[in-house]
């Protein structure tokens, strides 16, 4: 007997998945051009570019809700800006642009609207995009796959991958498949059986997008531009030191050190540190120091407050580890202090919005200074309950019609759901049920399992007012807490 | 002494709440704390946690939103565990989402400690945390002092007149009775004894 599986699973989370930001790129233009929008840039091909924007992308979100836009909106605004503002006469084909949660899909898009000879700005959820994997040609996925190969692969790898495509070739030529999109009922298991883990790999991430899919940014082989000159500072300590209080005035000083170097120009944000510090025992031991926003040292010199927070939190977690480990404590003898990632983000519109501006400058160094992030939301035009919100990335604008229908939806739901959807057990339950909703479930998205309706309803479970819901086959899942 | 019960009535209207006071904007609520709460103060509510009564906060920040200027920002830190925030739900209590943050964690003030240096955010909620020392407490209660910010403490058990954050000016406990189906909230500590019931269908019309 067929086993139906239906929504959802008990591992499935209730948190709106978050979406990728790369951005692939085909225009005529430089590295340094486009790193107005990201510090990591890889050139891909002669005029093809990848850009991954996690680093900054919360400015940029920030920047969108200041202007009133989608962030789509705002990075096709911010290229216009870059590629065709200055140069009138290239209007007529300016640029090739896709937004996507993973880099090869970018690649993908790209090189498919170059073959068909669009230009524009391509979200991964416009339709034109949607659609192409029933137009994508063998000649299209295989010419992306060799560039692939050309960052990711070792040569000895290359000539396992040449066998294995080759041996792929024929196998799809035989077997009748004219297109990727006809062979995409394939299981990608039979996949890495029959040709090998990096073209399997591939094959999956072309046509198989679910949320428990790796890290783009893990299995995608970046190779970003690089800067020219070194950023770094040295000191050298005359006695060891184990102290924060110690070594934040040292570190205050060398931050400060940092911002009279002539390749750090004041306009230039850190986004990432490395602190290389040498114990007394000259072992070395190197700590990242991320930031979530674009930092400025330099509008924060002499205190430092910001940087000297972040570094004091690195240190006391690697501190803790040591301690767990029952390792001695961390004498400290000298170090190397080097800007790992910086960006000079474009020139901001003051004049139109400079109050909200401000506040968004403040809000950002504030979450810049903190150990722990802070959660912003986003309401999106979606009935179901996880779908309904957005943590990150791109969210559509919604008008205030939508606004009002989200909201009676909203009214009965409850103020909190479990991070895990979790299977409910009505034995022993009290008989105080209350129905809320009765919502339909998306059994066409392919990821999800088919399930039709759920009726959601308040239970009192164990003194606390419970969200469940029952789904098609009568199983109860709990999926929420009334706070 | 025995408490004061007041009955809702849908035409009873408070007196204007004054400048210094975050009034809710519920009549009943707004009667049952005096006009409201004084901003620059921490009110501690018990409130057990699963019942559906932080609802009984949401008003007082949905009215700062609605009538301060310029609009404040909100910071609601929760440290129940396995749960995460359904912003559909607070965007259709009224709440401005944009203006609003949270976070999670059991430790507010040494993993967020530059958020109560700074005057930022006006209105902090810290939502069933355990780990607060007294003197942490006494930190939190001299920052609000001192920035003239709104800081609901909200405890996930009912709180009594003995025992209890020392630093919070005003202690309210709010439960269910389910065979009733009524709400009730009783002032601790800092106001004149009093409790007040409502019909829990009343709260979803807030």
């Amino acid at each position: 007997m067929k086993q139906v599986l239906l929504f959802p699973d008990h591992e499935t989370s209730a948190s709106a998945p978050a979406l990728g930001c790369y951005l692939a790129l085909s225009a005529s233009t430089t590295g340094e051009a486009l790193r107005a929008l990201t510090p990591s840039v890889m050139q891909w091909e002669e005029d093809v570019w990848l850009l991954d924007l996690s680093s900054c992308i919360s400015y940029w979100q920030v920047q969108a809700t200041l202007h009133k836009r989608s962030l789509t909106e705002e990075l096709s605004s911010q290229l216009h800006q870059l590629l065709i503002a200055k140069d009138l006469d290239h209007i007529a084909q300016p640029y090739t642009a896709t937004l996507s949660q993973d880099p090869w899909l970018g690649v993908l898009h790209i090189s498919w609207l170059r073959e068909r000879g669009l230009s524009g700005f391509f979200p991964q959820q416009s339709r034109i995009l949607n659609n192409i994997s029933s137009s994508l040609s063998w000649g299209c996925w295989w010419r992306c796959c060799d560039q692939y190969v050309r960052y990711a692969a070792s040569s000895h790898e290359r000539s396992k991958f040449l066998k294995a495509k080759r041996s792929m070739q024929l196998a799809m030529r035989r077997l009748g498949f004219q297109s990727p999109q006809a062979a995409k009922v394939l299981p990608a298991s039979q996949m890495r059986r029959r040709f090998g883990s990096l073209l399997a790999e591939l094959w999956e991430r072309s046509f198989t997008q679910s949320p428990n899919s790796p890290s783009p940014t893990i299995s995608f082989p970046w190779s970003y531009l690089k800067y020219e000159e070194p950023r770094s500072i040295s000191r050298h300590l005359d006695t060891i030191l184990a102290q924060w209080d110690d070594i934040a005035d040292f570190l205050r000083s060398d931050l400060n050190r940092l911002c009279l170097l002539d390749s750090f120009k004041e306009d230039q944000r850190i986004l990432e540190l490395e602190w290389r510090i040498v114990l007394y025992n000259l072992q070395d031991i190197s700590l990242s120091i991320p930031f979530r926003h674009p930092h400025s040292l330099h509008h924060e010199a002499p205190h430092q407050r910001t940087a000297l927070l972040q570094i004091s939190y690195i240190l006391e977690h690697y501190q803790r580890l040591q301690k767990d480990l029952g390792a001695e404590p961390c004498w400290i003898s000298g170090w190397e202090l080097r800007i790992t990632q910086s960006w000079k983000r474009p020139p901001l519109a003051h004049s139109l919005f400079e109050p909200e501006q401000q506040e968004a400058e403040a809000l950002l160094t504030l979450e810049n200074q903190l150990q722990c992030p802070l959660e912003t939301y986003q309401i999106q035009n979606d009935w179901v309950p996880e779908d309904s919100f957005a943590s990150k990335g791109d969210t559509a604008l919604i008008s205030s019609e939508q606004t009002e229908a989200l909201s009676l939806l909203g009214r009965q739901r409850p103020l909190f759901l479990l991070r895990n959807i979790r299977s409910f057990s009505t034995e022993g339950q009290s008989r105080l049920w209350k129905f809320r909703e009765r919502t339909m479930d998306k059994w066409w998205v392919r990821h999800r399992t088919p399930n039709m309706v759920r009726d959601y309803y308040q239970v009192l479970t164990q003194d606390r007012l419970a969200w469940v819901f029952r789904d098609a086959q009568g199983q109860f899942f709990m999926h929420g807490i009334y706070g | 002494m025995k408490a004061k019960t007041l009955i809702y009535k849908d035409n009873k209207v408070p007196a204007a709440p004054q400048e210094e006071l975050l009034a809710s904007h519920h009549p009943l609520l707004d009667e049952f704390l005096e006009g409201g709460i004084r901003w620059g103060e921490i009110s501690e509510w018990g409130i057990p946690w699963g019942q559906a009564l932080r609802e009984v906060v949401l008003p007082f920040l949905v009215s700062a939103q609605k009538n301060q200027t310029p609009k404040p920002w909100i910071l609601w830190i929760y440290g129940q565990k396995d749960v995460c925030i359904n912003p559909l739900a607070w965007h259709a209590r009224g709440l401005d989402l944009s203006h609003m943050r949270f976070a999670h964690t059991q430790q507010p003030v040494h993993e967020l400690k530059p958020i109560f240096l700074s005057p930022f955010f006006r209105i902090i909620v810290i939502d069933s945390v355990r780990n607060l020392s007294d003197e942490e407490c006494a930190f939190l209660a001299r920052q609000a002092r001192r920035q003239q910010q709104l800081l609901f403490l909200i405890r996930p058990f009912l709180l009594s007149p003995q025992q209890g954050n020392v630093w919070a000016k005003t202690r309210i406990n709010c439960w269910r009775s389910n065979e009733q189906q009524r709400i009730y909230a009783k002032i601790v500590k800092g106001r004149s004894p009093r409790q007040v019931t409502w019909l829990e269908t009343a709260l979803y019309q807030w």
